[in-house]
């Protein structure tokens, strides 16, 4: 799927088949975004990558690739990260400080993608700056870093994103909608884990940069798996159930890896909710044989949307009739081939599922993402739910992670809820 | 039982609804167009859904606690009073093995099968029946599945649901109505590449061998299985004279094919292979 100033949202609703704009309203509201993408192709966002290091220079690859888009200016205090985003961009204006790059008043948005530690400063003096902000998760260090983000978007009017690209990834969007209206059954349990074989460590050309470049390591910089990882799926999985975790409780520890990192490289945690749902999430980065998945389990049936396939507990739907139906909109209905001699449950094939998209997933939602945020910036128009889900996502990684380093269950801290109806949860407002 | 569905519905209001699920040793997939709320349709597909387990518990001879699985175990004792359901199903099976001259039996799974054995099932009208002789083993499987689709229709109309695709198992097939004003629903065959069979208000069943080892229609007049890799396809208003008559016209010689027709309105007929 190419996204460039071509894409509309009908194509997009294309790719997602069988989903109609009424369902998608309501499982994905934050798709408002590409509302007036065919309105918009004369407009320009200049944009300011504060951090462009491996994830800066993979969202500046995307961005690059968005014709609306003017690359301004790059901030990062690691001079080899400038150089090789100026490889890409030569007319950028190239920052030690960001806040110099916050300082030109031609900038619209900039993107975050700097160690975990520094996002909430940077955003919080980027909203100051006037600036629109895209902030790659986990968006704050801590929960008051998050709520004093989220608070500053509000009070500055400003948009503001943040890195979930699930939320913008057509397998996703679809499942969603499959499990909203119902089709796998309520949702009892979702187990999400993502797992490595590797020290997720970055090459160092010297010693005294170590915590520098692997600040992902070190819990001055960064909470570990729980922030860079955890983000995505936790949010898939409050997505899936429509409401947040009443309880948090987990175990991490330092099992494998123990080459003086201070962060865990095995983690496992459960959120349990009101009607006794439950979420796990774990990783262990000493196996990758189950990779990365969430696992959603409804009592009719199961999606996997990272293999973008979902399973019927019984049998599957036919092909040829969920052909049918995906072909209902144009009324233009193929011969249906499914007639023979008699279908016997020996004669069935194992139950390897059905692709969610119909195909082998082809993209994971970031530069759907990117587009999203830039249709927002030149619109000026903040779409709906797209803050509070990167806020919430965030939220559930750092409670996890306080419940695993204070060894008990914790519940859902009130003081951090924020006035979301997705989630049916109020801000509790200062007397 | 909660049916898993999928439905979407058209600018214009229309919906389409679909649920599956397995039974009677087969998959059932419903299709229904309507203008209903999804609720309505989701009582009906209930409704479906118990019928057929009604049907199953009644007649499937796969099952070992149907009614017709423990006639075939004591039958042959004595008379045995039958519910009104099977004894209609019965009387329907016999009437119509005289009517394709034997070529359609529900007694070929029986032990020491001859085309005499049927001759030793006593229905009575008292709603009895008893086996003159024991080993008899009926077996209603080229049978229940039109059957079963007479019952969804009637269901259907119950429901004043007018449109709706019917697939038992692939073989037995019920389309009512359409599924848009200007289409008739269209069907082909898995087996071979023939041109899509246009439905209205009719029923496609097919019988026959999918491969060369999975053979399972016995010839009446010789007590073996059909070999070879082939089937016949037919169109008929009724569901049960599609199951009845796909059977026996798979079997028929030339000569039965042409007095079967003589009795019995078919729409069209195809044999594959």
């Amino acid at each position: 799927m190419e996204y460039s100033n071509t894409i509309s949202r009908r194509e997009f609703l294309k790719e997602l088949g069988i989903l109609g704009a009424g369902i998608l309203a309501t499982t994905s509201p934050w798709l408002s975004a590409f509302g007036e993408i065919s309105h918009t192709n004369n407009e320009r966002c200049r944009i300011g990558l504060i951090g462009p290091g491996s994830r800066g220079q993979f969202l500046l690859s995307f961005l690059k690739k968005n014709p609306k888009v003017e690359i301004a200016a790059f901030a990062d205090i690691y001079q080899p990260s400038l150089d090789e985003a100026l490889k890409a961009v030569p007319t950028a204006k190239a920052y030690k400080d960001y806040r110099k790059l916050l300082d030109d008043k031609s900038i619209d948005a900039v993107v975050i993608a700097t160690p975990l530690n520094t996002h909430c400063q940077i955003a919080l003096d980027a909203f100051d700056a006037g600036k629109n902000v895209f902030c790659e998760k986990t968006i704050g260090y801590s929960m008051e870093d998050c709520l004093k983000m989220y608070n500053k978007h509000l009070e500055t009017n400003k948009i503001f994103f943040s890195g979930q690209q699930r939320l913008f990834d057509p397998r996703y969007i679809k499942a969603m909608a499959m499990v909203h209206d119902g089709v796998f059954g309520p949702v009892n349990c979702v187990h999400a884990y993502w797992n490595r074989n590797g020290d997720w460590r970055r090459p160092v050309p010297s010693p005294e940069l170590e915590r520098h470049i692997n600040w992902r390591l070190y819990k001055e910089y960064s909470k570990g798996l729980m922030t860079e990882l955890a983000c995505h799926q936790l949010q898939v999985g409050t997505w899936a159930l429509g409401k947040l975790p009443q309880k948090v409780m987990g175990h991490g520890a330092i099992t494998f890896w123990k080459d003086g990192r201070e962060v865990y490289d095995n983690i496992n945690c459960i959120y349990t909710f009101d009607n006794g749902e439950m979420m796990t999430w774990g990783s262990d980065i000493s196996n990758k044989f189950y990779g990365l998945e969430e696992q959603i389990l409804g009592n009719l049936g199961t999606i996997e949307p990272e293999r973008g396939k979902y399973y019927f507990e019984n049998i599957d739907p036919a092909p040829a009739f969920l052909q049918m139906i995906n072909e209902w909109e144009n009324k233009l209905f193929g011969a249906m081939p499914f007639a023979g001699t008699s279908w016997a449950p020996e004669t069935a094939n194992e139950n390897h599922g059905e692709y969610i998209l119909g195909k082998r997933p082809e993209t994971d939602g970031t530069s759907l993402n990117l587009d999203a945020f830039v249709e927002a910036v030149v619109t000026n128009k903040q779409p709906e739910r797209i803050a509070e889900e990167g806020y919430y996502a965030s939220l559930l990684c750092l409670l996890g992670h306080e419940a695993i380093t204070s060894g008990t269950i914790l519940d859902f801290p009130n003081e951090f809820k924020i006035d979301y109806p997705s989630y049916n949860t109020k801000a509790i407002k200062e007397s | 039982m909660i049916l898993p569905r999928i439905c979407k519905k058209s600018p214009s209001g229309e919906m389409i609804y679909y649920t599956w699920f397995q039974a009677m040793h087969t998959r059932i997939d419903v299709a229904i167009v309507s203008c209903e709320a999804e609720a309505f349709l989701n009582e009906a597909s209930q409704r479906i859904y118990h019928r057929i387990l009604d049907i199953e518990h009644t007649a499937n001879c796969f099952d070992e606690n149907s009614e017709i699985s423990i006639v075939n175990r004591q039958a042959h004792l004595g008379p045995m009073t039958l519910s009104d359901e099977l004894y209609h199903i019965l009387s329907l099976c016999m009437k119509y093995n005289k009517l394709t001259f034997g070529l359609f039996d529900i007694t070929t799974d029986s032990e020491g099968f001859t085309r005499e054995t049927i001759t030793h099932v006593a229905l009575t009208d008292e709603r009895k029946i008893k086996f003159d002789i024991p080993g008899i083993r009926l077996n209603l499987s080229g049978f229940l599945k039109g059957y079963a689709l007479e019952s969804i229709r009637s269901l259907l109309k119950e429901c004043n649901i007018e449109n709706a695709l019917i697939n038992m198992g692939n073989s037995s097939i019920m389309a009512l109505g359409r599924p848009h004003s200007t289409q008739k629903w269209a069907i082909s065959h898995h087996m071979q590449n023939t041109e899509p069979i246009q439905l209205e208000n009719e029923c496609l069943t097919t019988s026959g061998n999918d491969t060369d080892t999975r053979l399972h229609i016995v010839n009446p007049r010789t007590g073996k299985t059909i070999e070879g890799r082939k089937c016949t396809s037919l169109v008929t208003k009724s569901g049960i004279e599609g199951e009845v008559l796909s059977t026996a016209l798979f079997i028929a010689s030339d000569e039965d094919e042409e007095a079967i027709l003589q009795r019995f309105h078919v729409d069209r007929i195809f044999h594959l292979g």
